[in-house]
């Protein structure tokens, strides 16, 4: 039955509403971080954000906001404060959090497959410790192999990525091949979404293997660290130039599966400091339009070779900084080119959707995103996990492919590295401005510090992601004109691709 | 706040517990391992008492004077911080119960009806 009054809500408010001179409001959970003198950021558990002048944080908390003007309405609006205890759109707020956090729904959907530790390079900086190309008790065996894809199977995640990772993959060639023809047999059965992706040096490739990757449009995840000159010293090859070896490599993998199925990942040495240009450069030269500008990482023979490989944070921030100026310059001359850890972060901040980057996930990616079986036949927690068990040190080894699948991914120790994997409650990180957008990264915190939580004033893990954000953020607020135009067609091309 | 030296490396720092609480301490703090050797520890007399040992070169009277101003800051960020943990985390918990409930436990009817607008003026 109709009422003959209006009611008061969910229908429009009149005009004398919106012209209340209360200045009482309830404050919402949020964190902030100064930014600048006089400038300083405000940042809530949904990842909305304000950059508002410096001192407006005390005046949120003592509640001396003009509810007339623009910033009370933007704190409404962003969901830093409510007029009710309990804010009337808090099943708006429970949604976009719930979709941050939707990474957990599908549980683990990375599954990498170590099929050989052999390898025809010889790079200091090798997070896997590779052996050399004639020891073939380095490769897993096919029951191993058989009984890691029936734990894949076994994940709810909808969808499975399977990633070949090496050593160089393509030296166990067979081992791939079975496994991707055993995948694609019993999915007929799980009838699940399923990739494959081969991280190869791109070295070696034979017809056979071209003719495969062809017919199961496998993707093909290579390195390419810069110029020739770089390239070479950081990746050196017995008999060859890597360089010139990894071009053709390329040219003939997109031959074979088109442009768009063929990515570069580089890493970042001391020698790579002093040229973010000229490898920006190699990259537009060879046709790629994205770059990931990748610190190096604490594992393996990196860790052997540590000072070799060692710098500050600081000089690989310069090294960040100055790329990502010429990335945004090349843009402003209609050249569309993106940097990846910068589009990871833009769409952490500007979206609600979870990227599925492993590293700056709460809970953390290992085990509830990314699994390793390796060559041994044992499960690792992450890629960094294994790489960390070539050190001899295997705190994330979860169990065997022979054990249950309950064992490995819900085990004891799944359960102790979940405890210190939460970034909400970890010192430091729970009253973290950018805690919404971050991640715990657990085994590097291990090892670096011999625990899973780390001290974050000392981790450089912590500066360098706080540094990357704390220039976006600046950037954002001095430059947004100039630089929001290029970074939300960045998210856009993002999104599309993830679609 | 009270500042003393103690040595070419090291001062003394005693707070008023009635003004700072002992959590905000050790969250303020917790940010100068990096370059101090940190020790917090409650006082008689409601005092909080803080020893700063510097990691590297002696602190100078410049250093002390910095870090004055610094710990000032620090201390009054993170009591507003801990302001808005206190009056908000029964909200979050709220929240959080909301995004992971997997069925309509948590779930309101939001007040009032659905209607159109236009129609509801026909009322008037």
């Amino acid at each position: 039955m109709r009422s003959n009054s209006i009611k008061e809500f969910r229908s429009f408010k009149k005009a004398d509403y919106f012209s209340k001179s209360t200045s009482e409001f309830y404050l919402l959970p949020f964190r902030f971080i100064q930014l600048s003198e006089n400038k300083e950021l405000v940042v809530n558990d949904l990842g909305d954000f304000l950059i508002v002048p410096y001192g407006t944080v005390e005046k949120i908390v003592v509640k001396n906001i003009d509810p007339a003007s623009d910033l009370y309405m933007d704190l409404i609006a962003g969901h830093f404060i409510s007029e009710t205890p309990i804010p009337s759109l808090i099943d708006v707020m429970a949604t976009k959090y719930r979709t941050r956090k939707s990474f957990l729904e599908g549980f683990t959907s990375l599954h990498i497959f170590v099929v050989s530790l052999r390898c025809n390079h010889s790079c200091h900086y090798c997070q896997v410790s590779r052996v050399t190309g004639s020891k073939l008790e380095y490769d897993i065996s096919f029951e191993n192999l058989e009984l890691g894809i029936q734990h894949m199977f076994r994940s709810p995640s909808p969808h499975l990525t399977m990633e070949f990772q090496g050593g160089e993959p393509l030296l166990a060639f067979e081992k791939v091949e079975f496994a991707i023809l055993r995948a694609k047999e019993l999915n007929k059965q799980h009838k699940k979404s399923l990739n494959f992706v081969i991280c190869t040096n791109s070295t070696v490739i034979t017809d056979d293997i071209a003719d495969f990757l062809k017919i199961h449009e496998i993707l093909i995840s290579t390195s390419l660290d810069g110029p020739e000159s770089l390239h070479n010293a950081n990746r050196p090859k017995t008999g060859a130039q890597s360089f010139k070896l990894v071009i053709e490599g390329i040219n003939r993998f997109r031959e074979i599966l088109g442009k768009d199925r063929v990515s570069c990942l580089m890493t970042t040495t001391v020698k790579s400091l002093d040229y973010p240009k000229e490898i920006i450069d190699t990259y537009l030269e060879y046709g790629f339009s994205n770059i990931f500008l990748r610190p190096i990482s604490p594992y393996g023979f990196a860790l052997k070779n540590y000072r070799k490989n060692e710098y500050e944070t600081d000089r690989f921030l310069d090294f960040y900084k100055s790329g990502l100026e010429y990335i945004i310059e090349l843009n402003k001359k209609g050249v569309f080119f993106t940097e990846d850890f910068t589009v990871i972060l833009l769409q952490k901040i500007f979206t609600v959707f979870p990227v599925g980057y492993v590293d700056l996930q709460s809970p953390a990616g290992l085990i509830n995103s990314v699994i390793v079986y390796n060559y041994d036949g044992y499960v690792y927690a992450s890629d960094e996990s294994r790489m960390l068990a070539e050190s001899n040190d295997f705190t994330f080894r979860l169990g065997h492919v022979r054990d249950t699948y309950h064992s490995i991914f819900y085990g004891e120790k799944a359960r102790k590295i979940t405890d210190h994997s939460v970034i909400e409650g970890l010192a430091g990180c729970s009253d973290c401005a950018f805690q919404t957008y971050c991640g715990a990264d657990p085994v590097y915190h291990h090892a670096v510090f011999g625990d899973m939580e780390g001290i974050r004033p000392l981790s450089e893990f912590c500066k360098r992601n706080m540094g990357v954000f704390l220039y976006l953020f600046t950037l954002l607020d001095t430059r947004y004109d100039e630089v929001f135009p290029i970074f939300s067609s960045w998210i856009k091309h993002s999104l599309s691709r993830q679609v | 706040m009270d500042v003393s030296r103690m040595d070419e490396s090291t001062i003394k720092v005693l707070i008023d517990a009635n003004l700072y609480d002992l959590g905000v301490v050790q969250k303020t703090f917790y940010w100068y391992l990096k370059d101090y050797a940190v020790t917090v520890k409650p006082i008689p007399e409601n005092n909080i008492q803080i020893v700063l040992q510097k990691l590297e070169v002696p602190l100078t009277n410049s250093d002390i004077e910095n870090l004055i101003i610094r710990m000032k800051q620090d201390l009054f960020d993170f009591t507003l911080r801990n302001r808005i943990h206190l009056e908000t985390k029964n909200v979050r918990d709220l929240i959080i119960a909301k995004a992971f409930s997997n069925s309509d436990e948590f779930d309101e009817i939001p007040p009032g009806t659905l209607r159109d607008t236009v129609d509801e003026n026909k009322f008037n």
